[in-house]
């Protein structure tokens, strides 16, 4: 396993470095630890939102140009440990997706629900990420724009067959940004499937007009 | 060029009552099943006749239209007809649930073999109070609920849908449409929103009761905007639906229509009071003196030539007019099923 050369204290925007991968970690709110891997604009998107139910740690990862996903994946797992995470949820966006799925398919027991929003191709995916993926054991909610020219409503379908739960959502009238398109439309189903994973397709909602 | 017979499905007698909504009471219950059962025979005499298609539409609270679910009559129609295509011209969207449509449609299409046709609209002003919506918002939601049924047609596995106005969790359509990647689909194309919006989903375009000038400036528009989109629509992408009275000579039809001029507003039962409080009020709400259509063979099959060249590839006629019974028309269908439908099959 890779060494941590970084201090285990991590205040916002703290950075960790792992065999070259530089893991920018910044923390907001309180609860359940959620793990969230993506570029800064589209977690920004989110961050508030996402932060008043739970404590988040949005990880912005560069470098490691070269390492297989298996590198990453570990180095990602070790920055994680030294934050004391031993069980989280991940919402991976775009090119973050493929880092959480690669976390998924290595650490599968150590996340509790897995979210991906606006996956990259499958292509894009590494060959054992790709070979791995019935090994995800977390229930998975994959979504995509319903305006995405990507290839992400392929990638979704695809990994609605590989993955034993996943749920895929659509949110009309964004693009491959979804989360800074519309991110209103995503936090209200990324929150219910936090709190109640698969079965956040029941709405216990009344539907009483006046009483 | 598809010709299609509208069944527009009129109350089989006078009423006394131009209102929205018209009262209850005015409806004979006999009355009401004569109706039925002569617009079942009517669809069926076109079939006979050679029209390519039956239309239905979908309105409510008026015996102008008996169809407020389209998906009833359609149905039946499936059951009866053999050969020609049904086209749902069409459901309401702001008056729908979206995947319950979607659902009926797929049924209807497996019931038919693969001969559904659909045009998805908005509603006359009034008829979108019929279930008491936002008239405001319902080109909004004409807009999602298409893409949502397009989705729901599509998509191999289950999925959700966050929507602006449509929300579901679960979305699995059964049975899947007959014909792939799913029946032929149409949008209002009246205003140029609508023209943007058909040619941004590459769907067909529907425009209703404009002037020749008005059709051929939203096909244009229509092709414009579908070059932006990098694709190529053909006449079959236009549907235009007009009045029509077809008769042995131009003389006789002239006879037959007499000299009125029909506001289209009152025609369709629209209450001015109720368009005024809706934004958006429709431009192709107009005065006409007489049918789109109009005339003996040869001026018809001259008036579908410029219609065609104007790249519309599909016409939806209505043999109904104020002042045309209900044996004229049955004569003028009949006038253009064996004069003019010949003389059109190669334009």
């Amino acid at each position: 396993m890779a060494q941590a050369r970084q201090p285990d204290r991590l205040s916002t925007g703290a950075t960790i470095e792992i065999d070259g991968v530089q893991l920018r970690v910044r923390e907001a709110g309180s609860g359940r630890p959620l793990v969230v891997l993506g570029d800064d604009g589209q977690i920004d998107a989110l961050r508030n939102g996402l932060a008043k139910h739970n404590r988040v740690l949005a990880i912005e990862v560069s470098g490691g140009e070269g390492l297989d996903a298996r590198k990453l994946a570990e180095a990602a797992a070790a920055a994680l440990a030294r934050m004391k995470l031993e069980q989280f949820s991940v919402i991976g966006i775009s090119r973050g997706a493929a880092l959480a799925l690669t976390l998924a398919v290595f650490a599968p027991h150590q996340i509790d629900k897995l979210i991906l929003m606006s996956p990259p191709p499958m292509a894009a995916l590494d060959e054992e990420v790709r070979a791995g993926l019935a090994q995800v054991a977390a229930p998975t909610l994959v979504m995509v724009g319903s305006r995405d020219r990507s290839g992400g409503a392929e990638t979704m379908r695809a990994l609605r067959e590989k993955i034993a739960a996943c749920h895929l959502l659509l949110v009309y009238d964004a693009g491959e940004a979804i989360a800074a398109e519309r991110p209103d439309a995503c936090l209200t189903p990324i929150g219910e499937f936090l709190e109640r994973g698969i079965e956040f397709v029941v709405c216990h909602e009344s539907q009483v007009i006046r009483r | 060029m598809n010709a299609s017979f509208f069944a527009s499905v009129p109350y089989a007698a006078e009423v006394k009552t131009r209102d929205w909504p018209a009262p209850p009471v005015l409806c004979d219950r006999a009355t009401g099943a004569k109706t039925m059962n002569r617009a079942m025979e009517q669809a069926l005499f076109a079939e006979e006749l050679g029209f390519d298609w039956v239309s239905c539409s979908e309105h409510h609270y008026s015996p102008r239209i008996l169809t407020p679910s389209p998906m009833i009559f359609a149905a039946a129609l499936t059951q009866r007809m053999k050969r020609a295509r049904i086209a749902l011209l069409g459901p309401l969207m702001p008056l729908s649930n979206p995947i319950r449509v979607a659902e009926e449609l797929a049924m209807l299409d497996a019931m038919s073999g693969g001969r559904i046709i659909v045009l998805f609209l908005r509603g006359t002003p009034n008829e979108i109070l019929t279930y008491r919506n936002n008239p405001d918002e319902s080109r909004e939601i004409t807009q999602e609920g298409v893409e949502l049924i397009l989705r729901a047609w599509t998509e191999p596995q289950p999925f959700g849908w966050e929507g602006r106005y449509f929300n579901y969790r679960t979305v699995s359509v059964w049975p899947r449409t007959v014909q792939e990647p799913h029946p032929k689909v149409f949008t209002s194309g009246n205003g140029p929103e609508s023209v943007r919006f058909a040619a941004r989903n590459r769907i067909g375009l529907a425009l209703s009761f404009l002037g020749l000038p008005a059709v051929k400036q939203r096909v244009e528009l229509y092709h414009e905007e579908a070059a932006k989109e990098g694709w190529q629509p053909s006449a079959d992408d236009v549907l235009y639906r007009f009045f029509a009275h077809v008769a042995e000579s131009d003389e006789e039809a002239a006879r037959n229509i007499g000299t009125i001029k029909v506001d289209l507003r009152t025609l369709f039962n629209i209450n001015q009071g109720v368009v005024e409080a809706v934004t958006g009020n429709r431009p192709e709400m107009r005065e006409i003196e007489s049918p789109f259509l109009c005339g003996g063979p040869a001026t018809v099959v001259d008036q579908i030539g410029e219609l065609r060249a104007a790249g519309v590839g599909n016409m939806d006629m209505s043999f109904t007019w104020p002042t045309i019974s209900y044996p004229q028309q049955l004569r003028s269908m009949e006038v253009v099923g064996k004069s003019v439908l010949p003389q059109i099959r190669g334009l």
